[in-house]
């Protein structure tokens, strides 16, 4: 077992040794905060512009915040009296969004918004309804207890109606949260994994392989590697979500949403798990691939058929966030090579079944089992393979020999 | 800790047999090395070596036959014990000689601070301090052979196997190695030497082990190997020309003396009285078994 730990050890240093590595892990925040900071900028400077396309939103004020400035830019608001009245219009596409604000909305700060989509959409109206709540409340004079609220008129918790009107509440900052998640473990996987790659290319190619094999066993070689893999992706992660952290409580205007966007408890450990799972399955399969591979070049070329299915779901983001029940997205939450950036997917809007979590969690640790027997034996067949790629029988051989 | 009993050996193969496809690598191969002794393992290139030091370290496993080390199948923890240093070697380039070291001897079960000094220790000894914080890539050949024969040895092993430790070193680099094997040897470490180098495996050897198309074509200690191959060698110190004289099949330079060696029923009465009749200045003439190098010929067939 020291063994493994050592390999492990070596491993994690010499990724994190790597100048491309540090300049990923460091670059990686700065250009996630220049890119938040754009699209703020953007959607600030689209809510004084009249250029849109215009929109009816109504709302439901059992407050009294707003009393008028109803026209907001390109978002004419249209009152209710009742809530029913609201969603009448709102199933019948005469208004695009219906918000409710509750009785004790100057306490709280908290506003419903209904829509008959998922809710999750970049039009803005978040960013309407703030301005209309902020022109109410500075009309009012702002009294004491209003101070708050003008600091934070808005706390959004989004709902989305089905055909029927039955209410789903969607989280939009929650979703952020977690498609940021989604995003750094595969920038995760795909960086560290590379450089698992390059790691078995470079010792085959320098001969050093041989040196290693009479030290250490090929199976706890490959489980060192995988675990020092592990270790740099989750560290390199933990400084992504510090930085983030960091940056979000020092630029507070630029996530107002963060306290309705962390996880509970359990979908953290659900997430961690899933984590872990995705490193070993992807770092198993990739330890498998270096060890065919003749050279580093052809360990990356062949390396595109692990993380080919992984960016499908990152292509196909919006469609699963959008129709979280849909075959597309479940077919994807239960294939292991794309579970874990689905289920991250859908676990911020919180549409998966718990059945359905903890299906694609067998199937992805059977999957890691099926992996770890299967590539043990072709890494111990052709780690001393040099300059010539085992053909499919050979494979076949070695798995049948072991 | 693994204790050899007494009369037993370190390393034990026997019968192995390795196929890749069709054609077998090594067949029946059977060998023992004890205890402070020296094996050399020689043949030409293919013959089957290298599968046969992977075999018994276990870096590949036999169709057939048993690999033994300290007389028991081989297990995780002899490989504390064993050094070995393969022919295709190398080092992580990246990283310098002292960290490759310490990296290598906690492998080999070394705690941190063990690996630290012995590494010290070892590049101390090996002239190399200075060198220690350079990367490998930045070292030459010979410096890179001596730090990979450091990491070979770094913790002490009782089984070392060497495969051509001499290559790329120059001559006061060879005396050096030389002087550690000669010390390890002392020591109680059994050394197995593969090498196409016979006048270093009659230098360092006791027993000697011929492979050829992957199967033993000799086996035994050392002077018995070559007395057994007849008194067909005449080692002559002489000037003047040497060619063409009766019943010699072959004629090689060994340095200060040239071997002839005679042709199957050669007279080497016959052989000295063309040399006299010449007029050749012979200042000695010695009967002899034939070298190493000579038996290898006849037995393999091939130019080294």
């Amino acid at each position: 077992m020291n063994a493994v730990f050592t390999v492990a050890a070596h491993e994690f240093a010499a990724i994190y040794e790597r100048r491309v590595f540090q300049i990923i892990t460091v670059a990686f925040p700065l250009i996630a905060l220049i890119g938040f900071a754009a699209v703020w900028f953007i959607q600030n400077a689209n809510d004084g512009d009249d250029g849109g396309a215009s929109a009816a939103y109504g709302y439901v004020d059992m407050a009294g915040a707003i009393s008028g400035h109803l026209d907001q830019g390109r978002v004419r608001y249209r009152p209710y009296t009742t809530f029913e009245e609201g969603r009448a219009d709102l199933l019948s596409d005469e208004i695009d969004k219906l918000f409710v604000i509750p009785e004790d909305y100057f306490q709280s700060g908290v506003v419903q918004s209904f829509s008959i989509d998922s809710g999750f959409q970049f039009d803005g109206a978040d960013s309407s309804m703030r301005s209309l709540l902020l022109d109410n409340l500075i009309a009012e004079g702002a009294p004491s207890d209003l101070a708050a609220r003008l600091k934070r008129p808005m706390s959004a918790v989004h709902v989305s109606l089905d055909s029927s009107g039955a209410p789903n509440e969607v989280n939009a900052p929650r979703v952020f949260f977690f498609l940021a998640l989604a995003f750094l473990l595969f920038m995760s996987l795909v960086t560290t994994g590379g450089f698992l790659l390059q790691s078995l290319g470079q010792e085959k190619e320098h001969r050093v392989m041989e040196v290693l094999l009479s030290s250490v066993t090929p199976a706890r070689l490959m489980i060192g590697k995988i675990l020092g893999l592990g270790a740099a992706g989750l560290t390199q992660m933990m400084i992504w979500i510090a930085a983030a952290l960091i940056l979000i409580n020092a630029l507070p205007w630029l996530f107002p949403d963060l306290d309705v966007a962390l996880p509970g408890i359990p979908q953290t450990l659900l997430a961690i798990a899933f984590f872990i799972l995705g490193y070993m399955l992807f770092g198993t399969l990739l330890a498998g691939l270096g060890a065919i591979a003749t050279t580093t070049q052809e360990g990356q070329q062949l390396s595109m058929l692990v993380n080919l299915p992984l960016i499908i779901p990152m292509y196909a983001w919006y469609a699963i966030v959008e129709n979280p029940a849909s075959l597309f997205t479940k077919v994807l939450t239960f294939f292991p090579f794309t579970a874990p950036i689905v289920v991250f997917q859908r676990l911020g809007p919180g549409a998966i079944e718990a059945w359905e979590v903890a299906a694609s969690l067998l199937i992805l640790a059977l999957s890691v089992l099926l992996a770890v027997f299967i590539v043990s034996r072709v890494f111990r067949a052709f780690l001393l393979s040099y300059g010539k790629r085992p053909s499919i029988k050979q494979l076949w051989a070695a798995l049948r020999e072991g | 800790m693994i204790h050899t009993a007494a009369g037993s050996f370190v390393a034990e193969v026997e019968g192995v047999r390795k196929s890749y496809g069709a054609a077998d690598a090594v067949r029946d191969v059977s060998f023992t090395l004890s205890p402070g002794e020296v094996l050399g393992l020689v043949g030409p290139n293919g013959a089957g070596k290298t599968t046969t030091i992977r075999i018994a370290l276990d870096i590949i496993r036999p169709d057939a036959g048993r690999a033994l080390l300290f007389g028991e199948p081989f297990h995780d923890g002899h490989r504390a014990l064993i050094g070995y240093l393969p022919e295709e070697r190398g080092l992580y380039r990246g990283l310098t000689a002292r960290r490759n070291l310490q990296y290598f001897g906690t492998l080999k079960g070394l705690t941190r601070a063990d690996a630290k000094s012995k590494a010290a220790d070892t590049l101390d000894a090996l002239g190399m301090s200075e060198h220690a914080d350079k990367k490998m890539s930045e070292l030459s050949r010979g410096m890179g052979q001596l730090v990979q024969l450091g990491a070979t040895a770094l913790h002490g092993p009782k089984l070392l196997i060497l495969d051509e430790p001499f290559s790329g070193l120059d001559p006061v680099n060879v005396r050096m190695v030389k002087g550690l094997l000669s010390r390890m040897r002392s020591e109680g470490t059994a050394i197995a030497l593969s090498t196409h180098q016979m006048n270093q495996v009659e230098e360092l050897c006791d027993r000697v082990l011929m492979i050829n198309k992957g199967e033993v074509v000799l086996y035994g200690a050392l002077d018995e190997v070559r007395s057994s191959a007849g008194q067909s060698s005449i080692f002559v110190e002489a000037d003047g020309d040497l060619r063409g004289l009766p019943g010699v099949a072959r004629i090689h330079d060994r340095g200060s003396r040239v071997e002839l060696t005679l042709e199957p029923g050669g007279d080497r009465r016959r052989a000295l009285a063309a040399l006299v009749e010449r007029g050749a200045d012979v200042r000695s003439f010695q009967v002899a078994a034939p070298s190493l190098e000579q038996i290898f010929i006849e037995k393999v067939g091939a130019a080294i």
